[in-house]
């Protein structure tokens, strides 16, 4: 299992440098926004995203997108709610670009950590690879902004035994895009 | 000879959401599906060697003076009053016998009493655990707490595992120990606050399409734990387990004489071991709170009969010296 995880991101990886470098030789456009994350259970966590395309890959359907997530910035605000950081990367693909209304499914990467501010849980695992998969739908609204809504899913969570124990698997989410290239 | 061809090619052509939304017979044919999956909610057949049967009964309910304190010396003297009394309060779908363990480690010891208290709508047939509430299940606690009140004993202790832990925790953070002489000391062993399966909060979804499911319970567990699970009885644990969540983000504060003392498990498949870090930074004050990670894989790990799972030395050394400090912490602090 650990085996085809590490190749999944290394492809991942592959994918997303020769995504990089084409985007940047080619004509780009970069979408900023805010991400509301909701763990089916548990916590909202929120923060900031971007996304990149280029006119000549997939013809501006695929995306790679960056972004931090925490629950600083969600349901620890003013709480006891654990603190817990997410670094996420993802590839997007959009069907139906001409519509208003475009389906997409995404896979994700990145990493997760949570702070048990003790040293009494440091035999707890409070870190993990993050590698989700999602599909949604995005708006476009006559103000450019884009809105967009998935429900996704962790392939790694927590299960008491390994694994953070407040990374859930299944999360909705909303994210808000503005074009700014 | 007749040509197929043209169902073929539809066949082909429809796909599946535009058959089923756009389609009444597909709706009918989801409705349909729905209903059927919804009316398979309850086994069948439930045989008499196992707690949900007609026959076997958690053995509190027939001689509760056994199990009881407040039935078996309800007029303690002002020296037994004062005494530490343990209500042991076990799991979601456990029985006494959880506690069993402890209570035969105690011996005939007169230092100290236990309770060893039957939650509300446990060890009965599968029929009246599926009726109950979570409030049910903490009904039994409280109910057996004022008893304990009533009939003069002061140095009270409460003693839970898994969602036992997480009934007292409901009870402190909604207030009910206000106005009342509060408890002396709070023992959790693998309190459950975060669920080690994840997707059981999805269970108010999920659960009308499974109706039940069916835990692998060993032979001798099946006489103390139920072995089919209702999914209702799932939702009112999400539902207990949810709210303790929430209050202890918000905080929960412990009377100022009570000491909460918990012991976790550092890989347990039910009750995740991050329950115990929410525990940790929702309950306060800090000073009066104690955490133990214990080195087991067993979810109560103070239980070890009739484990599937093979007990090993270490297993047995953690459930003694748990034991030790519960009685140590009750008799001395």
């Amino acid at each position: 299992m650990k085996t085809i995880l590490k190749c999944l991101v290394t492809l991942l990886g592959m994918i997303l440098f020769v995504l990089t470098t084409e985007s940047f030789a080619q004509q780009t456009h970069i979408d900023l926004g805010l991400r509301v994350q909701k763990s089916f259970g548990l916590y909202y966590e929120n923060g900031f995203v971007a996304q990149f395309s280029a006119d000549s890959i997939a013809q501006q359907r695929l995306y790679l997108g960056i972004g931090y997530v925490s629950s600083r910035l969600g349901s620890a605000i003013g709480s006891n709610a654990i603190k817990q950081d997410n670094y996420q990367v993802w590839l997007s693909y959009y069907f139906k670009k001409d519509h208003k209304l475009q389906p997409f499914v995404s896979m994700g990467s990145g990493f997760f950590h949570a702070d048990y501010e003790s040293d009494d849980f440091e035999e707890l695992d409070q870190s993990s690879l993050l590698l989700s998969t999602s599909a949604g739908l995005e708006y476009t609204t006559p103000i450019r902004l884009k809105v967009n809504l998935a429900i996704g899913y962790n392939l790694i969570s927590g299960n008491g035994q390994e694994g953070p124990g407040t990374l859930y698997p299944v999360f909705g989410q909303l994210n808000f895009y503005y074009p700014l290239k | 000879m007749k040509n197929y061809e043209p169902f073929y090619s539809l066949r082909l052509k429809v796909n599946l959401p535009t058959l089923l939304f756009r389609n009444r017979l597909g709706l009918y044919l989801v409705l349909c599906l729905g209903i059927s999956l919804a009316s398979c909610g309850d086994p069948s057949d439930i045989s008499d060697e196992l707690l949900d049967g007609k026959v076997i009964f958690d053995p509190s309910i027939m001689a509760p003076e056994n199990y009881l304190t407040s039935l078996s010396n309800p007029n303690p003297t002002p020296e037994e009053a004062s005494r530490p009394v343990f209500i042991l309060c076990h799991g979601y779908s456990a029985s006494t016998f959880e506690w069993s363990e402890f209570i035969a480690w105690s011996g005939n010891t007169e230092a100290y009493y236990t309770s060893s208290v039957l939650l509300g709508g446990h060890g009965r047939t599968y029929e009246e655990f599926k009726s109950n509430s979570w409030q049910d299940w903490q009904w039994a606690i409280f109910d057996e707490y004022e008893a304990l009140l009533d009939a003069g004993y002061t140095n009270i202790n409460l003693v839970g595992s898994s969602t036992g832990g997480a009934l007292i925790l409901e009870a402190i953070s909604s207030g009910y120990f206000k106005g009342k002489t509060a408890p002396k000391h709070i023992f959790m062993v693998d309190p459950i606050v975060l669920p080690s399966d994840k997707i059981l909060p999805l269970i108010g979804v999920l659960g009308p399409l499974i109706g039940y499911t069916e835990a692998e319970n060993t032979n001798g567990e099946k006489s103390y734990w139920y072995t089919y699970i209702p999914q209702k009885t799932l939702q009112e644990l999400q539902k207990v387990i949810k709210k303790v969540r929430l209050d202890l983000q918000k905080g929960i504060n412990l009377p100022s004489q009570t000491s909460l003392n918990v012991y976790k498990s550092t890989h347990d498949s039910s009750a995740d071991p991050a329950s115990a870090v929410l525990i940790y930074k929702g309950v306060s004050p800090s000073n009066q709170v104690s955490i133990k990670m214990i080195d087991s894989e067993l979810h109560v790990f103070t239980r070890l009969n009739y484990r599937i799972e093979s007990v090993s030395a270490q297993d047995r050394t953690n459930q003694e010296q748990t034991f030790q400090d519960i009685v140590e912490i009750a008799l001395h602090h």
